[in-house]
This record gives C-alpha cells, structure tokens and sequence, in this order.
C-alpha cells in the first residue's frame, strides 16, 4: 500500500500536574493506511482518548513524532492542513456544535479554510446527504436527537473533505437507535475509502473493524484484526475489557459442541455458523 | 396567578430569545443588515421623541409592523406583559421625584415634596409609550429574524470598525455561540432543578417579596451550571480548533446577502420617518 497516512513514532506523552509528571503514553508506534478501519480499545485512564488527541495536533508528543501524509503535528505551521486531513469527533454531542443553524454549523470548517461561497454550498449539499440530515439543514441544534447532532459534527469534518476520521469515544453518549445511526454512516464513509480510527467502549463496534488496537497503561499491547484479538479472551478478560457478545456465545457453544467454530465474533456470522452445521445433521440423519 | 403542576421547570418552553415566526412576509425576507440599521434607526428616534404626537404615530407604526409582517400581536403583548411593574414603578418615580427636570407647564399640585406639572406627566405618559414601543419594534425585528441573520447583520454593519482593530467577527462569533448555548443550558438548568427538587430543594416556594431567601433558593443551582459551562467550554474550543479555527486567521463568508430595491425603500421610509419624529413639530 502507499505511503502511510499517519504515523505515530515512539510517541510518548505526560501531563505536569502541580510540577509533577504524569506519564500516559509510553512509546507508542503505530501507522494507519488509507481506507483503514481501526478501532482503539483500553478501559477508562489507559490514555486512548489522549492517544486521539495527538492524531490532529491538539496535544504534541512530549518525545517521538506523529506524522499525518508527511506533515509533523510538530511543526504549527501546517497545524491547518493536518486539522483538515485529519477530522475529529467529540464524546459530547452538544458540546461540538458552533451555530444555531444546522448548516451553518456545518459551514464554520468551511470558513476557517477560507472555502469560497460558491464552492461552499456544494460542499454542505455533499456533508449532509452523506449523513442523512440534509431535510434538517434548517433546523437549531437543540431540537436534534442526539445520534442527529453526532451527525451533523461528522458532516461538519465530511464538508472539510478529511481523508481520515478520528470518533473519540464519539457514541458512548447515544442510545442504543443514536449509536447504530453513527456506526452506518462510519461504515459507509469507510466503504467509500476514508480511513475511519474509533477510540470505543462498545465490542460490538470493534468486530465491525478491519483491525484492532488495544491500550493498557499508555503502551499498546495488541494490534490485530478483530478475530485475533477476540481470540485472546483471557487476556482481556485481565484487562477489564469484553469481547464481543458474538463471540462470548461461540465460544460457549463450542463448550458444548466441538464443532461449532468459536473464533467468530459477528452475529450474522452465528446465523451462517448454526444454518451450516445444522444442514449437516440433517443429511446425517 | 396559579402555577399548573408539573409545568414550573419547563424552562425551555419559556424562552423566547431567538424564536422565529417564519410567516415569509416582506419584513421576513429583507436583507438583515438594512433590517438592523431600519430598526436601530427607529429605536433611536423613538427613545429621543418627547412629544405626545410623535409617540402616538410611532405606536401606530410599531402596531402596524405587525401586521406587515404578519405576526400576531399577541407575541408583542406577551413581550410587555412582564415589563409591566417597571414601566408601572418608573412611572411613579417619575411623577413624584422629577418634578425639577419637568418643571415647565402648568402646576397640577403642589404639596410638600411632591411637584407635579403637565410637564412631567408628559414624562411619564411618553416614556410608557416609548418602553411599549421599543418592546414591540424588538420583537418583531428578533420574531422575523432568525439568529444567524441578525449575527451576520451585526457582522456586517459593525465591519467598518475593523480599521480601529475591532475584533468584529470574534464579536459575532461571541454572540453567535452564547445564542446556541441559550437551549442547551436552559435544559441543563430544568435537569438540576428537578434533580434538586427530587432531593427535597425547594424552588420559587417562598413568597415573592422575600429576596433574599429566593436569591439563596438559586445558588445550588447557578454553581453547577456555571461549572458545566466552563467543561462545555473546554470542549468547544476543541472541537473548533479540530475543525481549523484559528483565533484572529482570516475566514470567508457562508453567505453573502444582497440589498433589493425594496429593502432601500425600506431604509429610506426608516429614515423619514425617524427625521418625522425628531424634528417635526408636533402640537402636543
């Protein structure tokens, strides 16, 4: 594949509270390629979320370098380009709208980089359609749900036209209805070649993705596709982190039954499982 | 009056900022900027005219904006509606302490300090006129603007102090951003009320006149919200900065407006109208 689009080399990170240094990232090196799904996991104070925040340049690394299609977040000066490859998404659906009109909150990027009017409109018509809020366009924020606000943040970066999309922890405030929302439009905008890094409490968002990255202490301990990593069970289960509902019932019905393939964490891929073994008992009999 | 039950922290149904009558009238569809240079324009004027006559006519016009822009007067009213103790409580202020500003005309009653003349009941006939006026121009200029209109109005009108190093867009952008909060926190306030009344605080039970305990009824309740502010903020700025806002960069413009025959029309009835009212020697 070509040239990486980010690259995080032996990135370390700590904050100074009251003079004294707390580490949160330890030598993190990783790369993401174009058109990658990768999902980030790690309980609460393992440093993902900060971990995201350097992925755009709002936190630079202490020591180590983070390189976005060439650019150092390092280096201020291309602060806007690396901002506008690399969009980002909040936890907090009412804290990331600027306007009191859907469209224009989706034209504030627009204005920061000085898109002229003409082009403008074009790019709004594009961000909410591919988010599914183009009817809202003239509605206030506040009469939004919060799966429609997530929206309209991700069409505020989709109008900047962004090769890659970073979602911190962007569906944990949503509901169940709210979150399968977000996932779909994720998912599209992934097929369509956007390169997509979700920093995630939710396992069933994980098995979606096509590679995996866990964070404990600050250090990641493993990257994988989703079926390695669902495989190692036991070691999440040290670290305080689920697998998949999916892939807990594989593993429990290869238990009981040899036969049953455990390693599969999606439902659909169940249904597949159970429909195959079954037609088999019946030519058995 | 009698509150109905399980109304009273309904906050957000109760604010009227930014609420917008879409009825599509000419006044709806004028360029914000002439729309917001007219009305200053007659607010001015009106807040200067002493006269009886002048303020009648400016009653009539501010009357008659509502029908133009075919809004129902019902919004104006329920605008003066809670103005009505202060524009009751001026008024006798002024009758009884601003007899030496009004002291010209014919002396109605003289006893001991109090000094009335029809000097200063023109007073407070004209500055009850000038409250229900002002109130009513306001509300149909906000009911037939919406937000982003009158900040991109302000915007505009404001740009020629960018050559004294005003920083007009960051001012709007202020403007605009404490707009949209204005829902956001209003809802935040109703959740703290209701989770403090469902531990047994007691919210706008004592009796009106007791300041001080109403004042002290509010604080468990300003605190939090204040505190949440400052995290609404902190996210905010990162989610602008995320999207490329870089404070005091150059920006483009979303959209561009453009001034039609009929909004100068509209200026220039503004403009005599306002030099009616200031100059125009009205008998009373």
């Amino acid at each position: 594949m070509a040239q990486p689009l980010i690259q995080v080399k032996n990135l370390s990170f700590e904050y100074v509270v009251n003079q004294t240094k707390i580490g949160v990232l330890h030598d993190i090196s990783f790369e993401v390629s174009p058109g990658e799904y990768v999902v980030i996991i790690g309980h609460n104070g393992s440093g993902k979320s900060t971990l995201s925040k350097q992925l755009n340049g709002i936190l630079t690394p202490v020591s180590g370098d983070v390189i976005v299609n060439g650019w150092n977040t390092k280096e201020r000066s291309s602060i806007r380009e690396i901002r506008q490859k690399v969009g980002m998404v909040f936890q907090h659906p009412d804290n990331q709208i600027v306007a009191t009109i859907v469209e224009d909150d989706v034209a504030f990027g627009l204005e920061n980089l000085e898109i002229p009017p003409s082009e403008m409109q074009e790019r709004i018509d594009f961000a909410l359609t591919a988010v599914g809020m183009n009817e809202f366009r003239n509605r206030p924020p506040h009469y939004l749900s919060g799966g429609q606000k997530q929206r309209v943040a991700i069409a505020g970066i989709l109008a900047m036209k962004p090769d890659c999309l970073v979602l911190d922890e962007a569906t944990s405030m949503l509901d169940t209805h709210g979150r399968n929302e977000i996932l779909k439009v994720v998912r599209k905008l992934n097929d369509e070649g956007m390169a997509i890094i979700s920093v995630t409490h939710h396992m069933s968002e994980a098995a979606q993705a096509s590679r995996v990255i866990v964070i404990e202490k600050g250090r990641i301990i493993m990257d994988g596709a989703p079926h390695k990593i669902f495989q190692q069970a036991e070691q999440l289960k040290r670290l305080h982190l689920d697998v998949p509902v999916a892939s807990q019932i594989a593993r429990k019905i290869q238990a009981h039954y040899q036969d049953f393939n455990g390693t599969l964490i999606h439902n659909d891929e169940i249904i597949k499982e159970v429909v195959r073994l079954s037609q088999r008992e019946v030519t058995f009999f | 009056m009698k509150k109905i039950a399980g109304f009273e922290f309904e906050l957000t149904r109760n604010i009227t900022i930014g609420q917008y009558v879409p009825t599509g009238s000419i006044i709806h569809r004028m360029d914000p900027r002439i729309k917001l240079a007219s009305f200053t324009l007659l607010v001015i004027s009106m807040a200067v005219c002493a006269t009886y006559g002048g303020n009648l006519l400016a009653l009539v016009l501010s009357c008659l904006l509502f029908y133009v822009s075919r809004i129902p007067i019902s919004y104006g009213l329920s605008g003066v509606k809670p103005a009505i103790p202060f524009i009751l409580i001026l008024a006798i202020l002024q009758l009884l302490f601003y007899s030496e500003v009004a002291s010209g005309g014919k002396v109605l009653l003289n006893y001991g300090f109090i000094h009335i003349t029809t000097d200063s009941i023109r007073l407070v006939v004209v500055s009850a006129l000038r409250f229900v006026e002002i109130i009513f121009l306001s509300s149909v200029l906000t009911l037939s603007t919406s937000t982003t209109q009158i900040t991109h109005g302000i915007e505009s009108l404001l740009r020629p102090l960018r050559t004294v190093k005003f920083p007009v867009h960051e001012f709007a952008l202020i403007i605009t951003i404490a707009l949209r909060f204005v829902p956001t926190f209003a809802l935040e306030m109703e959740k703290m009320m209701k989770a403090q009344a469902s531990r047994g605080a007691e919210f706008g039970t004592g009796a009106w006149w007791r300041i001080v305990q109403r004042t002290k009824d509010v604080f468990p309740i300003i605190i939090p919200l204040f505190n949440v502010a400052m995290s609404r903020a902190e996210d905010l700025v990162l989610a602008m900065e995320s999207r490329c806002y870089v404070p005091g960069s150059q920006r483009s413009v979303s959209k561009k407006y453009k001034a039609y025959r009929t909004d100068y029309a509209a200026l220039i009835f503004c403009i005599v109208f306002a030099i009616v009212l200031l100059a125009f020697p009205f008998p009373y």
